[in-house]
């Protein structure tokens, strides 16, 4: 076989190994996205609570990073462990 | 070298009720009145819909002077509805060991499944509650504000001042509203904002007595030369 058929063969053989992998990086891509919009909402949350401020708005403020933080987490936990 | 003065120590009084009788103090007598009349009590719950003179809250575009009357939110049985579909979707993976649809995946797919459902969920639950607790409607001494955010991204202040408000409309029916009373309110304004809408508000008519009583007062200041 000629190396680009040696090529070819490889990446058009479906390995049970690659679709797992494939799945995993459309699972880490889609938690990426998540991570952006975890970042997003405390942005937001930052902007609710100068709009209205109240004694609640700290407690708020610290979910809103706990999300975000939560997000990371399971982010490095599917990278690890898929 | 003996003193000179010493001043008498004053007698420590209760802060709570302190604070309260300062809140009440700080407005004019007109208005305790009126809020009297309606019966409208400062209270001290800041997750409330319905909050009377409401302590340690301002908002951005406040003026030094300016007084919250009251600040308003939707009616809490409005949140109802994404609780019941919170508690749904919190048991939803119980129903895996009866139906095994993700028994295809590895463990470690379904692991990482179940995570992100949960995560799912929290924001989602969170988003409700953010969209519900600062979506407020907010009757000072001079103005109404409505603060919507539609959306984490778009957000809308409106106001109208008090002395340009020209009609006051109120709506509530059927079977939940009146159980629970809550209702709409529609103020029509003669500024750039033509009308002004508060949904789901509890105790519509307090609301609409209040701000007809706050149109006298301005009507009277006006007269009186006293405007601000």
């Amino acid at each position: 076989m000629t190396p680009i058929e040696i090529l070819l063969d490889k990446v058009l053989t479906i390995n049970i190994l690659n679709v797992w992998l494939i799945a995993k990086i459309f699972v880490l891509l889609a938690l990426g996205v998540y991570i952006a919009f975890a970042f997003m909402v405390a942005k937001e949350v930052k902007l609710m609570t100068k709009t209205l401020i109240g004694v609640f708005n700290l407690p708020i403020k610290i979910l809103s990073y706990i999300h975000l933080v939560l997000t990371i987490i399971i982010f490095l936990l599917a990278l690890k462990i898929l | 070298m003996p003193d000179v003065y010493v001043a008498p120590k004053k007698p420590v009084l209760n802060l709570k009720f302190k604070k309260k009788k300062a809140v009440r103090n700080l407005i004019p007598k007109r208005l305790k009145k009126s809020l009297d009349q309606i019966g409208l009590e400062p209270g001290t719950n800041s997750l409330g819909a319905f909050q009377t003179l409401p302590e340690k809250i301002s908002f951005s575009i406040q003026d030094g002077e300016e007084t919250i009357i009251l600040l308003l939110r939707r009616h809490l049985i409005t949140n109802l509805n994404w609780l019941i579909l919170t508690a749904l979707m919190v048991l939803t993976p119980l129903l895996l060991k009866v139906f095994p649809l993700l028994d295809f995946l590895p463990l470690r797919f379904q692991l990482i499944a179940v995570l992100m459902w949960y995560l799912f969920i929290i924001s989602f639950v969170f988003e409700k509650f953010l969209s519900w607790f600062f979506n407020v409607y907010i009757i000072t001494d001079e103005r109404l504000i409505d603060v919507d955010f539609f959306s984490l991204v778009y957000r809308e202040v409106s106001q109208a001042k008090i002395d340009k408000i020209q009609d006051v409309t109120y709506k509530t029916g059927g079977l939940i509203r009146t159980l629970f009373n809550f209702g709409d309110i529609f103020v029509q304004t003669a500024g750039k904002v033509q009308q002004i809408e508060f949904e789901c508000i509890p105790k519509p008519t307090k609301v609409v007595k209040l701000i007809n009583s706050l149109m006298s007062q301005e009507e009277q200041e006006k007269i009186e030369g006293r405007i601000r």
